[in-house]
């Protein structure tokens, strides 16, 4: 189940910073000051791009998920 | 009208990615980005826009000027989104000088319009109010004042505005009417606060303090700037969204590249059917986005009818399809992806601010909704 919850939790973490970087528009796209606290909407969505590469790709995941959970055949 | 480029927009498409791919490829925006130039783009550069025409597509002949449309714009857009290269570009020789082509006086005409052609000067236009692209929403306004006005008000996400000399003011001037005002950028209760943005790109805050606006300085007509407005962002928003197929067709090929050489498990990742489906629904993406972007600036320039609604999903689909071409990039990168050294990051930050610039996807997504009667 750790591959189901991995993919799960790093795609959901993304699906929340996109909204958070939609819903916050113009200003979330600030980068530096202190209007933007730096930027920290802007590098925290960038930053959680990398949740479904580190620690095992979600496709590699997926590929758990499909060969010891369901058993589905394949190299 | 056919889905293609005619012979001269051919090669002044392949002119222009020749240009910018020789001149300032992304090499380019990281030198200015990391030299935390002032004004944030350079001067040299812009000044050869107009030794190439590029900054005079929009001015008339007569002022000028080359007199070219949409598509023109549209194609020197696109070349700016596989270089990421900051330019007036779109402030001035798209937005400022279509709105004074399209509505300013003689004078104004007279005097700003050959110095966009010549990219002598940077006129920024000020929209935008608050996070979201609302331009049904501006507060900022021109009360009366003897034969002029007094403008008060903020503007935010001002493309250029802390190096404008100009500002074009969509402002209200009665409950329903805008107006569109001529603004120094030196003048009395001006304050400007350069923002500084995810993508590299230029932008500023802009207030307005009881700002003294003289008669002339009026573009068009008093309570009637709306609908001049909503045609120069059209125009603007098509611009954009063939800024972001640039970007979306720059990052699929470099991944697709990238699925072709890398190994892993003994095979190319490409040969991996999971990845080439995604791949070959990106290229089906891309290709749909082609030809909307291409539809909606044609239609800017022929088919004033038709503009709104085209440019509406054209934009929609533009953001959508870089916003899905720069995650895949990531994703299928891996590590790499995630890296400032590689490009790919840059597209990515550029792709999101051209998404908020002048509406987002949903924003325009509920244009087309409106438009069709839902």
């Amino acid at each position: 189940m750790s591959s189901a919850l991995k993919f799960y939790g790093a795609e959901l973490n993304k699906r929340r910073w996109e909204l958070m970087i939609s819903a916050a528009g113009a200003d979330g796209l600030e980068w530096e000051g202190e209007r933007s606290n730096d930027g920290t909407v802007a590098r925290t969505w960038l930053r959680s791009k990398g949740n479904s590469i580190e620690g095992g790709t979600s496709e590699i995941q997926l590929n758990v998920v499909a060969k010891r959970i369901l058993g589905l055949p394949g190299v | 009208m056919a889905l293609v480029l005619n012979e001269e927009q051919g090669m002044l498409r392949d002119s222009v990615k020749a240009f910018l791919s020789e001149r300032a490829p992304v090499a380019h925006l990281r030198k200015l980005r990391d030299s935390r130039d002032a004004i944030g783009f350079d001067r040299p550069l812009w000044r050869q826009f107009a030794d190439q025409g590029y900054s005079a597509i929009l001015v008339p002949e007569a002022q000028g000027g080359l007199g070219l449309g949409a598509v023109e714009a549209g194609i020197i857009s696109e070349a700016l989104g596989r270089t990421l290269t900051p330019t007036p570009f779109l402030s001035t020789a798209v937005l400022a000088a279509r709105t004074l082509a399209r509505a300013g006086s003689q004078a104004q005409q007279t005097a700003l319009l050959p110095k966009i052609a010549a990219a002598e000067t940077v006129i920024a236009l000020a929209v935008d109010e608050t996070s979201k692209h609302r331009p049904a929403a501006i507060a900022a306004k021109a009360a009366r004042e003897g034969s002029g006005f007094r403008l008060s008000g903020a503007k935010s996400f001002v493309l250029d505005g802390h190096v404008a000399e100009r500002y074009i003011v969509a402002a209200r001037t009665s409950e329903l009417g805008l107006t569109l005002l001529l603004v120094d950028a030196r003048a009395a209760g001006v304050t400007i606060e350069r923002t500084l943005m995810v993508d590299a790109h230029n932008a500023a805050r802009l207030r307005f303090d009881g700002v003294n606006i003289a008669a002339d300085a009026v573009i068009g007509t008093v309570d009637a700037g709306g609908a001049v407005l909503d045609e120069v962002l059209d125009l603007g928003r098509a611009v954009v969204a063939a800024q972001l197929l640039g970007i979306a067709d720059t990052v699929f090929g470099i991944t697709l590249a990238y699925l072709k050489e890398r190994r892993q498990f003994d095979r190319a990742i490409g040969e991996f059917q999971a990845l080439q489906h995604r791949a070959a629904e990106l290229y089906i993406d891309i290709e749909l986005t082609r030809a909307l972007v291409l539809g909606a600036l044609q239609a800017v320039d022929n088919d004033p009818a038709k503009a709104a609604l085209l440019v509406a999903q054209a934009k929609a689909h533009a953001c959508t399809t870089a916003d899905r071409a720069v995650r895949e990039g990531v994703q299928m990168h891996g590590g790499i992806g995630m890296t400032d050294e590689f490009d790919l990051g840059l597209y990515m930050k550029r792709a999101r601010t051209l998404q908020e610039l002048l509406g987002d996807a949903g924003f325009h997504a509920d244009r087309v909704a409106a438009m069709n009667g839902y």
